[in-house]
Parts: C-alpha cells; structure tokens; sequence
C-alpha cells in the first residue's frame, strides 16, 4: 500500500511540473514553425468579359483595382467588325444596377479602348445597344486594372 | 489520504498559476473607411451640394467620378467642385477646383471629426442639365 502511495505521490510531483507547460499556449513554437511562401501579387491583371447583347440590351460588369494605377478597358470584339455599340468605364450606379460613365462611347466597334488612373476602388464597364443591332451579337471585353 | 488530497489541491493551483493571463484590450486605431456616392443632375448655372460626417481624423478623398448627358453618354466638360463645411442652404468651400470627370480624387483633404460637404456647380459650360456621380471615401 504504502508502495503505490509513494507511486501515487511521483505520478502527482511528474503532473505538476509537465500540467502548467501543457496548459499554456504561448503561440506557435519557434522550432516548427514554418513560413509558406508569400506569392507576390501580379499587376497589372487581364480579365476578360464576353457575352451576348441583345437588340436593346446591355451588360455590364464590375472590377476592383485593389491598388491606384492605370486601367484599361477595350472593347475586342462586338458582332462584325463594323457593328456600332455603346460602351464605357464608369462606377457602379447606386441608384440602379448598372454603370454610370466617366468615358463612354456610343458608337464603339471592335477596338475601341479606355484608358484612365484609377485609385483603388470598385470599377464598371457596359456594353450596350444604342438602337443599331437588329440581332443578337457577342461581344468580348478585356480589362487591364492595377 | 489527507495528505493525497493536499498534494492534489498543489496540483491544481500550479496548473493554474503556470499561466499568465492575457488581456485583450479593444483596438481602436483600425477604423475602416467608408466610401459615400453622391448622385443627382446639375442644372445650368446650378450648384449641388452633400453633407457627410467624418468620425475620425483621417484624408477625405473626393471623386467626380461621372458626368453624363440624359443619354448617359459621358462627357468631359469641366465643372466646379468643391470641399468644406456646410453654412446654411449652402456649402462653405475651403477647397476647390474647377475639374473633369475622372476616377482619381481631385480632392483629398485631412479633416477632423465633424460635419463636411462637396459641392458641384457649373462654371458656366453647360450647355444642358448633366448627371454626376461623386464618390467620397472617410472614415
């Protein structure tokens, strides 16, 4: 008896010298700690936006330069080379759900581009029809933001 | 057994005592800023004007980021536009300039907290009521 007493007691002493150390949490450990590589954010960025525009139509579509830069938006393709739409750059409309304009166009055809200094902030472009489609195209936009 | 029972409150109180408590204290200096769009029409020979309240003492970025015919064709003629304090039915302006549309703050000012306006008003090259959308970013 006395002999599992005294195990009792060295069991207790080894619990109160390890517990404290177990219990705390002093952030990760400097000799596992591993640092992933940072992967630098590329920039100038490229996003493309295509789709179809019906005869009345429009489209838009939003972007975010995460830094100030130079943005620029072109307007590759839209139906033949000689079809005239409306297309600009702008801001989100916050009385409405489209796009309002700081350069726009209303006879934009293939080619057509913007190019403007941006501070950081939510941008927009817009396609859309200024009464001279009679069908449905497709157009294709690229953007370049900071 | 007493003895056991002593030794366990030992234990108890060294697990405990073994670490020091941290306090989170709230931080305060990290307040993100907000970004405002004033939209309306400004007429020939008009002037608009909007009231906004900064709450901290950080830049006001001012942006005419639009102006646009009825058609929403945009347009480059410039107007004025301008940053201070509201007096009255109007604007008091401590900043201005006469400016196109543009998507880089014309105006950036270092404001304490308080009550602030911007004001457009048409130099005199209007030839027609245009739409104008102006973002302002504080905190």
């Amino acid at each position: 008896m006395s002999r599992l007493r005294r195990l009792l007691v060295s069991g207790g002493v080894i619990a109160a010298l390890l517990l404290p150390v177990a219990a705390c949490d002093n952030g990760p450990s400097t000799t596992d700690d591993t640092t992933s590589p940072t992967t630098p954010t590329t920039s100038p960025v490229t996003e493309s936006f295509s789709t179809q525009l019906f005869v009345g139509g429009s489209a838009s579509r939003s972007f975010t330069a995460v830094k100030a830069g130079t943005a620029t938006v072109t307007l590759v393709s839209a139906g033949t080379a000689t079809t005239k739409v409306g297309f600009g750059l702008g801001v989100p409309d916050v009385l409405g759900s489209g796009c309002v304009f700081t350069r726009s166009s209303e006879a934009a055809t293939a080619g057509t581009s913007f190019t403007l200094p941006v501070d950081a902030g939510t941008y927009c472009v817009r396609v859309y029809d200024v009464g001279a489609l009679t069908s449905t195209i497709t157009f294709s936009v690229t953007i370049i933001r900071p | 057994m007493k003895r056991l029972a002593v030794f366990g409150l030992f234990v108890c109180v060294a697990a405990g005592a073994g670490c020091q408590s941290e306090t989170t204290q709230p931080d305060y200096s990290i307040v993100s800023p907000v970004t405002e769009t004033f939209q309306g029409t400004l007429n020939q020979q008009g002037a608009v004007f909007y009231s906004f309240i900064v709450g901290n003492p950080d830049p006001v970025s001012v942006t005419l980021a639009s102006l646009t015919k009825s058609s929403g064709t945009a347009v480059t003629t410039s107007v004025r536009l301008g940053f201070g304090i509201p007096a009255g039915e109007t604007c008091s302006t401590t900043t201005a300039l006469t400016t196109a549309s543009g998507l880089q703050a014309q105006v950036l000012q270092v404001a304490s907290p308080g009550v602030y306006c911007v004001i457009i008003s048409d130099t005199g090259a209007l030839t027609e009521p245009l739409n104008f959308a102006i973002k302002i970013k504080h905190s």
